[in-house]
């Protein structure tokens, strides 16, 4: 996998213009309950975390799934689901700690995030841009330069920063 | 060159058979099985049963496909002695020689021998044919004895397809290894409300009938039915490996290591067939469940080609669907935990109900009806044996709570 989608969460505003585009994107729906993407709303304290499918390398949900559908593509990288042959058990709801296995409400299947065939909705829709679809070489690029920064006691203006 | 056989066919046999594959193009597999069929989805015959998946749909590969991964396959066939000294598996018709063996028999599901239980109308539900056969016959009142995740199942789908269902089970509460009785309890008011007849704390007695299955009698009443399914349990297929010397643990099951060797060299086990150790006690359990039986299949795999991969123990994981509400429940349960001092986090919103038990400030086991997010953060916390203060170490800082976000949808159940 060369691309990667990023979550910068101290960008994050909680607007959720990611759901919405995810949503009408891949259901034709303006509902944020069928995002596959879903902001975590810590409202109190004032943080907003996007939580969506992290393509793990050796997913949970493929070995709890009983019905063997999902499974990892190998060009892409990405964990990719067989839905015809979902039976909607939500067994990999129950297995995923990062909340990436969303229910589909109008197909009865759980599906998760596809990259949208390597142009994201989402980034495309994120205002601050909390969200970034880059490369593994960016993304290490702008973690290196941040650290670069912060040990120079510029935490927080260095490009990339995350903090 | 050696090797490797697989003997059974389902999730565990499968997942060693791929894994073996995936590690290892050329050395020769055998794969026997006692059905003539391709690897299908036990977890989902009750689906089936209620209609709601196409029959097709239940099978995962095809029969082709096994050919295609380079896996001999000897189905139909049933292995009646295995030669430990010569290494060879002795069936009716022909001998297969092997270098590693794997035994992934599986289960079978049990009828106890009351008065009439051979009569025609009895049926249980395992496999494939047994779905054939309880549609084959025409099922108009049945009685579910036994109330574990397949009774209910088996219960809800035959009430679909319009049948008058009565569920007995021996103990007090309906999925008595699963649930608490609290859960259970919502649980059954769901059932009863959709006009399932529920009792509980009752024994069957017998079966009486004139050839077909008229009635059950237990020690409270007797119940006009045309047709007994039985979800009392199952057995684990053992017959043909402990005869030939295999070691069999307390519980009936093979005994293996946590490298899934049994005590003999070269042979390795796997599936519901195994004894294996829970992951949050340690003790031996039998692990009945599908996601368990494919890791024990991958790590028998493994070993079996020489890598060294050790297994972490079993941890149950149920998801019900009782008509559209998600019932949860995952690892121990308060019966099982009942000589230890636990802590019961509880809460409940309208339908919801949630129900986290704690130990030494660990997170054994947890409970939900009517919720399905944030499930998976409590399950990955209880794999990993956060201790809670841990947690909320975590939660109450924002900074780190923001970086390890994935603990969020915890909070609520965890206060």
């Amino acid at each position: 996998m060369n691309k990667h989608l990023i979550i910068d969460s101290a960008k994050c505003t909680g607007c959720g213009l990611c759901e919405l585009a995810c949503a009408i994107n891949k259901t034709g729906q303006c509902q944020t309950y069928l995002a596959r993407i879903k902001i975590w709303q810590e409202e109190t304290r004032g943080f907003f975390v996007p939580m969506t499918c992290q393509q793990c390398d050796n997913p949970p949900c493929a070995s709890a799934c009983l019905m063997n559908v999902i499974s990892k593509d190998p060009v892409t990288g990405l964990t990719i689901r067989r839905l015809e042959g979902c039976i909607a058990c939500r067994a990999c709801q129950l297995a995923c700690p990062f909340e990436g296995c969303s229910y589909d409400y109008l197909q009865e299947v759980l599906v998760n995030c596809d990259h949208c065939e390597g142009n994201p909705e989402c980034v495309k829709y994120c205002p601050t841009g909390a969200l970034r679809y880059i490369s593994t070489a960016e993304s290490m690029d702008l973690e290196r330069s941040a650290e670069a920064g912060r040990r120079c006691g510029l935490a927080g203006l260095v490009k990339g920063d995350r903090r | 060159m050696k090797n490797i056989v697989i003997i059974g066919n389902g999730a565990a046999a499968n997942s060693a058979a791929e894994t073996i594959r995936k590690h290892d193009f050329e050395v020769p597999i055998v794969m026997i099985a006692r059905e003539n069929l391709p690897e299908y989805s036990a977890c989902a015959l009750p689906d089936c049963l209620s209609g709601w998946v196409d029959r097709s749909k239940l099978f995962i590969k095809e029969l082709p496909e096994y050919a295609q991964m380079g896996i001999q396959t000897r189905f139909g066939l049933e292995i009646k002695q295995i030669d430990t000294s010569e290494r060879k598996l002795i069936s009716d018709q022909e001998t297969i020689y092997y270098d590693k063996l794997i035994i992934a028999t599986g289960s079978r599901a049990i009828i106890p021998p009351v008065p009439g239980h051979d009569l025609s109308g009895n049926f249980v539900l395992k496999t494939v044919g047994d779905i054939d056969a309880i549609l084959a016959y025409h099922v108009r009142k049945v009685v579910v004895v036994g109330s574990g995740n397949i009774g209910i199942e088996v219960a809800e789908a035959l009430q679909i397809r319009g049948c008058q269902v009565t569920i007995v089970e021996l103990m007090e509460d309906i999925l008595p290894r699963i649930f608490d009785h609290e859960p259970a309890g919502r649980i059954s008011r769901i059932l009863i409300d959709r006009g399932i007849q529920v009792l509980t704390g009752e024994k069957v007695l017998g079966i009486s009938g004139d050839q077909r299955v008229e009635a059950v009698t237990t020690d409270c009443r007797s119940i006009i039915c045309d047709t007994v399914i039985w979800a009392a349990g199952v057995k684990q297929n053992v017959e043909a490996a402990s005869a030939a010397g295999v070691k069999l643990g307390k519980l009936g099951g093979i005994q293996v290591n946590s490298f899934m060797q049994t005590n003999i060299d070269g042979i390795y086990a796997c599936g519901d067939c195994i004894e294996s150790m829970d992951m949050l006690t340690g003790y031996p359990t039998l692990s009945l469940l599908w996601p368990n039986a494919k890791r024990q299949g991958q790590i028998a795999a493994l070993n079996c080609l020489g890598q060294k991969a050790e297994y972490e123990g079993a941890v149950s994981m149920v998801v019900e669907d009782i008509y559209g509400i998600t019932a949860v429940s995952m690892g121990l349960n308060s019966r099982v935990l009942a000589r230890e001092e636990i802590r019961v986090l509880e809460g409940q919103n309208r339908e919801l109900y949630w129900r986290v038990l704690v130990m030494d400030d660990r997170i054994m086991g947890m409970q939900t009806i009517g919720i399905s997010s944030g499930l998976g953060a409590v399950m990955a916390l209880m794999k990993k044996r956060t201790t809670l203060s841990e947690f909320h170490r975590v939660t109450a800082d924002p900074h780190l709570a923001r970086r390890i976000a994935w603990y969020l949808p915890a909070q609520r159940f965890l206060e």
